[in-house]
C-alpha cells in the first residue's frame, strides 16, 4: 500500500483546530476544578490489514457473545458457578455485582449491548486483550468525528485506499437501539450533563443515532413506565434508555440515595419489562480484573469453541500452581491489585526493590484471591508525528506505545464497527496511553483490499 | 400458632410543596413458613401510583410516587397475621451473600478477636454465645447512632439501638463463617419498627434478637423484609424535587388477638 503520508502530516493542524471548533473535548476534574481539555488527533493512521481484521472481528464477536451468556448465568442460574469453572467468591465478592439484578431479564437477554474491548498487538504481530469494558466504554465518537473532518481536509487519500466506511458505527447504534426498544416508545441518550468528562460524545451520538438527549430530570416513571418530559412539558413514552449515568447512581431508590442523575423507580419499570436500558445494569462483574482471567474459559463453557483472542498471558494466586509461579517470578511480573477500594493499583514488578518486593509478597500471602499477575507485553509501536511545541513544522516520526479499544454492539446480533480508538502515549517511556494523561488518538483504517 | 393485629402507619411532612416523589416501601409482612397473612389492607395519600413487586432480596415491595405538588405524604399498612414457630427452610437462596462483609458490617482485627466463639459447638450454640456477648457488650441508648453507623463504630461506642445490635451480631456471625441476615419487622406492643437476625445453620434461618438476649421460638415477632444489613431492605425511602424539609412519625402496634 502506498499512502501519501505527507498530505495526512500536512493536514494535522487543521484538522486539529476543526475538533476544536466542533467542540470535540473531553472534561477533566483535577482538585475540584472542571477543566476541558482537546484530545489530540495524531495524523497517521493505525492500518490494519484485511485478513488481519476477519481475525479480530471473530475473535471479537466471540468474546463478547460469552461475556453476554455469562452476565446472563451469574444473574439467573449460575452453572458457571455450580460446575467449579469460576469459583464463587470470584464472582459474589466482585464489586461490580450488583444482587439487585438477581433474575431481571434484560431484553432479548443482552447485557453488554456496547462493549469496549482493549487490545494491544505484542512485535511477534499475536494481538492480545488487555481488558474488556462492559458497563459505559467511550470513546467512538473521536475517530468518527477526525475522519469526518480528515475526509473534508485530504479527499484524496479515501479516494485511492480501500479504506473501511467507519460511518456505521450510528448505523450499528440505532439499529440494536431499535432492536432493543421494540417499539415501546422513543430512544433516548441520557447524559449526565455538561460537566460530564465525555458530554461531546453524549450529544454527537445522539444527532448522528437520531436519538433524543435526555438531561436528568427529563426522564420519570410513571406507572411503572417511563416517560420523557422534555422543554415543553410534553410525555413522551420511552422503550430504550442508552445511558450514560453509572450503574450507582441510576436508580436512587435502590443505589446511590443522593443521585440526582437518576431516575426514581427506573429498576422497577426495567424489571418489568417496560424499558430496555443500555447497558444493562450489572455487568461489572464481568469486567472485574479477577474475572477476566476466566474469559478465555467462558468461550470454551458457553460456546464450546477454542477462544480465538488471547489474553495477556495471566495468572491467579488464587490457584495454588500459579500462586507458586508467582511469588517465584515476580521481577518480571506485573502485579494487579483487584480490590477496587484504596488498593495498590498496578505495579511493575521490575521496578521494586527487595523490601517492596518481600512486602508485596507478604500481601500476596496473605490475602491471595486480591491480586492477579501478569506477563509483560512487549507491544509494537505505532509512529506518530513528533510534536515540537510550535506545532507548524513537525519533526518527524516516533515511535510510541499503543493500544486499540475495539467497539462491538450486540442487539439481536453481535456486530463489530469497522475501526476503533487507537489511543498512544505522548511519553516515549510511557505504557499509560489513557486520554486524560495527556496521550492522543489516531484514526484505525481496516482495509477492504 | 397465634393471631395478630398489626397497624404500621408513617406520616411524612414537607415544609413546603415537593414534586416528582417516587418511593419504595417494606411495609407489609411476608408470608413464610411461620407467618401466614389473613388480611391485609395499604392505604395511601396523595393518591400515588403504586405497584407491588420484589427486590433483590425476595422482599415484598409497593414502589410508586406523585409528580403533582403536594406536603404530606401518608400510608398505613394494617391487617392480621398468623405466626408459628420462627423457623425457615433453606429454599435455594444465595447464601454466600450474607457470609461476605457488606457495606454496614466491615470487621477490623479488634472486632474479630472479640467474635471468637467456641469452635466445637454446634451452630445454633456459637450463634446464641454471640447474641448474648452482644447483648452484654452494648447498652441500649436511642439517638446516639444514626441509620448509617457501620457495625465497627458500634463496636467501639458500645452502644446504640436494635438496628446497631443486629449489625454487630451479623459482623460477628460472619466472622465465624456463619451466614446471617438483617432482619426488619413489628415486635409485639406499641412503638416503631424492630430488628433482628437471622443465622444459617446449614438447614435453614434461625432467628436471634440480640437488643433482648433472645432465641427467636417464640412469637411476638412479624418479619417484613431482610437483607444484608439495613441498607438493603429500609422499610421506606424516598426521592423528591424541592427543597423542603421533611418530618416523618413512625407508628406501630402489634396487638395479640
Amino acid at each position: 500500500m502506498n499512502i501519501k503520508l505527507t498530505e495526512l502530516t500536512d493536514s494535522r493542524d487543521s484538522v486539529n483546530k476543526w475538533m476544536e471548533r466542533y467542540g470535540v473535548r473531553f472534561g477533566v476534574y483535577k482538585n475540584g476544578v472542571f477543566n476541558e481539555q482537546l484530545f489530540p488527533f495524531d495524523p497517521v493512521p493505525r492500518i490494519i490489514g484485511k485478513e488481519d481484521w476477519a481475525y479480530l472481528e471473530k475473535g471479537l464477536r466471540q468474546r463478547v457473545m460469552a461475556l453476554n451468556k455469562f452476565l446472563w448465568d451469574v444473574y439467573h442460574e449460575k452453572k458457571i458457578i455450580k460446575d467449579g469453572i469460576v469459583p464463587e467468591e470470584f464472582v459474589y465478592s466482585s464489586k461490580g455485582y450488583l444482587p439487585e439484578c438477581e433474575g431481571i431479564s434484560p431484553t432479548g437477554g443482552v447485557y453488554a449491548h456496547i462493549a469496549g474491548i482493549d487490545l494491544v498487538e505484542g512485535k511477534d504481530g499475536q494481538w492480545y486483550v488487555l481488558e474488556d469494558n462492559l458497563r459505559i466504554p467511550s470513546g467512538a465518537s473521536y475517530p468518527m468525528i477526525a475522519r469526518q473532518i480528515t475526509r473534508r481536509v485530504s479527499p484524496a487519500t479515501f479516494a485511492s485506499h480501500a479504506i473501511a466506511e467507519n460511518r456505521g458505527y450510528a448505523d450499528l447504534l440505532r439499529d440494536m437501539m431499535d432492536d432493543m426498544n421494540d417499539g415501546r416508545g422513543i430512544s433516548v441518550i441520557l447524559t449526565p450533563g455538561r460537566y460530564n468528562s465525555a458530554y461531546f460524545e453524549h450529544s454527537y451520538l445522539a444527532e448522528k443515532t437520531g436519538a433524543t438527549l435526555a438531561y436528568p430530570g427529563d426522564l420519570y416513571v410513571e406507572d411503572n413506565k417511563v416517560y420523557y418530559s422534555g422543554i415543553y412539558k410534553e410525555r413522551t413514552r420511552v422503550g430504550c434508555i442508552y445511558r450514560r449515568v453509572s450503574d450507582e447512581y441510576m436508580d436512587p431508590l435502590v443505589f446511590e440515595a443522593s443521585s440526582l442523575l437518576g431516575i426514581p423507580n427506573v429498576m422497577q419499570a426495567y424489571k418489568a419489562g417496560n424499558v430496555a436500558l443500555v447497558n444493562a445494569i450489572g455487568n461489572g462483574v464481568a469486567d472485574d480484573k479477577g474475572i477476566y482471567y476466566f474469559v478465555p474459559k467462558m468461550v470454551e463453557y458457553y460456546l464450546g469453541e477454542k477462544p480465538i483472542l488471547q489474553n495477556a498471558p495471566t495468572y491467579l494466586p488464587y490457584f495454588k500452581e500459579d500462586y507458586d509461579y508467582v511469588l517465584a517470578n515476580m521481577q518480571r511480573l506485573v502485579i494487579k491489585d483487584v480490590s477496587e477500594a484504596g488498593g495498590y493499583g498496578v505495579v511493575f514488578g521490575k521496578d521494586l526493590t527487595e523490601e517492596q518486593l518481600d512486602e508485596l509478597k507478604a500481601l500476596i500471602i496473605d490475602q491471595p484471591r486480591r491480586w492477579i499477575a501478569q506477563e509483560v507485553i512487549d507491544f509494537k509501536d505505532l509512529e506518530i508525528l513528533e510534536d515540537d511545541g510550535v506545532s507548524t513544522s513537525p519533526k518527524g516520526l516516533v515511535e510510541r506505545k499503543a493500544d486499540l479499544r475495539a467497539f462491538v454492539v450486540s442487539g439481536k446480533d453481535t456486530r463489530v464497527w469497522c475501526s476503533g480508538l487507537t489511543r498512544f502515549s505522548r511519553n516515549p517511556n510511557s505504557f499509560v496511553v489513557n486520554s486524560s494523561q495527556g496521550g492522543g488518538f489516531k484514526d484505525t483504517w481496516v482495509m477492504t483490499e | 400458632m397465634k393471631r395478630y393485629l398489626y397497624n404500621y402507619q408513617t406520616i411524612v411532612t414537607f415544609s413546603e410543596p415537593v414534586s416528582a416523589h417516587g418511593v419504595m416501601l417494606r411495609c407489609q409482612p411476608v408470608t413464610n413458613a411461620f407467618q401466614t397473612i389473613e388480611q391485609e389492607h395499604v392505604v395511601a395519600s396523595p393518591d400515588y401510583w403504586l405497584t407491588a413487586g420484589t427486590d433483590a432480596f425476595g422482599n415484598r415491595i409497593l414502589f410508586g410516587g406523585a409528580n403533582e405538588p403536594h406536603t404530606v405524604f401518608a400510608y398505613v399498612s394494617t391487617g392480621i397475621v398468623s405466626t408459628e414457630m420462627y423457623f425457615l427452610k433453606h429454599r435455594g437462596e444465595n447464601i454466600f451473600l450474607y457470609r461476605q462483609p457488606s457495606q454496614l458490617t466491615q470487621l477490623n482485627d479488634a472486632m474479630r478477636d472479640a467474635a471468637v466463639t467456641d469452635a466445637d459447638a454446634s451452630i445454633a450454640e456459637r450463634a446464641q454465645q454471640l447474641c448474648h456477648k452482644v447483648y452484654e457488650m452494648m447498652k441500649y441508648a436511642p439517638e446516639t447512632t444514626t441509620v448509617e453507623t457501620p457495625a465497627c463504630e458500634v463496636f467501639s461506642r458500645r452502644c446504640g439501638v436494635c438496628q446497631d445490635y443486629a449489625h454487630l451480631m451479623i459482623a460477628f456471625c460472619r466472622a465465624n463463617g456463619l451466614p446471617a441476615r438483617y432482619v426488619n419487622g413489628f415486635l409485639e406492643g406499641i412503638g416503631k419498627t424492630h430488628a433482628w437476625v437471622e443465622v444459617f445453620d446449614g438447614y435453614g434461618w434461625q432467628g436471634y434478637d440480640p437488643t433482648h438476649d433472645r432465641e427467636l421460638l417464640h412469637q411476638g415477632y412479624v418479619k417484613i423484609a431482610h437483607g444484608r444489613d439495613s441498607a438493603d431492605c429500609p422499610v421506606s425511602r424516598g426521592m423528591f424535587r424541592g427543597q423542603a424539609i421533611q418530618q416523618t412519625q413512625i407508628s406501630v402496634t402489634l396487638q395479640e388477638l
